[in-house]
């Protein structure tokens, strides 16, 4: 009942953008940390790759070490770019949330009748 | 003075003797245009469910622009189906009403 | 590209502004570098901001380039100075700390308005997402 391409598709984008706020929240955490390179999160182009193919269940998480310019002690991360990929994926969990929860509401307004 | 004799009221109501016609067909029973109508109202929530599952799938994919098409295609899907619920529950209501009347 | 474009846009600006700050800091932290006559003193940093897509008014922000000042500097009379030349001269960098507080005021200025732009558009993005709940 709930197999649909668009529950799972869902779905899927929610564990992706939970692991993307913990990676964001590890590399904020090591801001500081010598010779640490920020994580990304990168799971879309997959999702939507798998959905064209009719298997949005099989599409992967993938966690990279960023290439950008590291600084004096060999860290990299980026504190500005952090902040607004966090707004940015707590926006995108919100609208998520708000996709499964219509979802399941047309199942509900059919069964109260 | 003459008495008349008691004509019948068609004369001044303007209605005809009771004739079978198929258009009061009670609802439910598929009889005409309620029927069409149903079922093209079917087909418009099919339609519109299937927007706004595409808009989900965009916006989960995160090639969303604007995220109050998907809002307004999500909100337009879960009332149409209500809507539907509603008329299919008042048809139904009907139906009963009329099977009880002939009981 | 962040689900809100307004988002992503102040970004640009969030990041331009904050490598502006970091040029005047190096450049006030560098303020009395001393040289000898014969070299060339520290070199003030200016960045260069450009539009994006200049016209589409989608764009952002972009530093396009650093330019660095003048490196004559200017001659201070230190005879004292181990650096000092036969006259007694050594070099300072030619950077006014006035002008670098000033823009350094006009840059976090900047920096706090493209934050709350991001901030605002946000809270704008809430409301869109409440459209129809309930």
């Amino acid at each position: 009942m709930f197999e649909d391409i668009t529950s799972v598709t869902l779905h899927g984008a929610l564990t992706g953008l939970a692991k993307r706020q913990r990676v964001i929240a590890d590399n904020i955490a090591n801001i500081e940390t010598p010779g640490f390179l920020a994580g990304k999160v990168s799971f879309e182009d997959e999702l939507l790759g798998a959905v064209q193919a009719g298997e949005p269940g099989s599409a992967r998480i993938s966690v990279a070490r960023s290439l950008e310019p590291t600084r004096e002690d060999g860290n990299n991360v980026n504190l500005d770019h952090e902040v607004l990929s966090n707004i940015d994926t707590s926006l995108r969990y919100q609208t998520m949330l708000r996709g499964v929860d219509d979802k399941f509401g047309l199942l509900r307004s059919a069964i109260r009748g | 003075m003459s008495i008349e004799a008691i004509a019948p009221l068609a004369a001044a109501t303007g209605l005809g003797p009771l004739a079978a016609t198929g258009t009061d067909a009670p609802a439910g029973t598929g009889g005409g245009d309620f029927g069409a109508m149903v079922a093209q109202g079917l087909q418009k929530l099919q339609q519109v469910q299937n927007t706004a599952d595409d808009l989900a799938v965009d916006a989960a994919a995160g090639r969303l622009t604007d995220v109050h098409d998907y809002m307004i295609a999500a909100t337009e899907a879960s009332l149409a189906t209500s809507l539907t619920v509603a008329v299919r529950n008042k048809a139904l209501d009907a139906f009963n009403e009329i099977m009880r009347m002939q009981a | 590209m962040t689900i809100f474009s307004a988002i992503g846009i102040a970004g640009t600006g969030v990041t331009v502004y904050r490598k502006w700050l970091d040029a005047i800091s190096d450049n006030v932290a560098n303020i009395n570098d001393v040289v000898p006559v014969s070299g060339q003193a520290f070199r003030a940093r200016y960045v260069q901001a450009q539009a994006v897509n200049y016209g589409s008014g989608e764009g952002g922000a972009v530093v396009a380039g650093t330019a660095l000042g003048d490196p004559k500097g200017r001659l201070v009379y230190e005879p004292e100075n181990p650096l000092a030349d036969h006259e007694g001269y050594v070099k300072y960098p030619e950077i006014d700390l006035a002008s670098q507080m000033t823009q350094m005021i006009m840059a976090q200025r900047a920096y706090q308005a493209n934050l709350t732009v991001v901030d605002r558009a946000k809270d704008a993005y809430q409301a869109a997402i409440q459209i129809g709940k309930g």
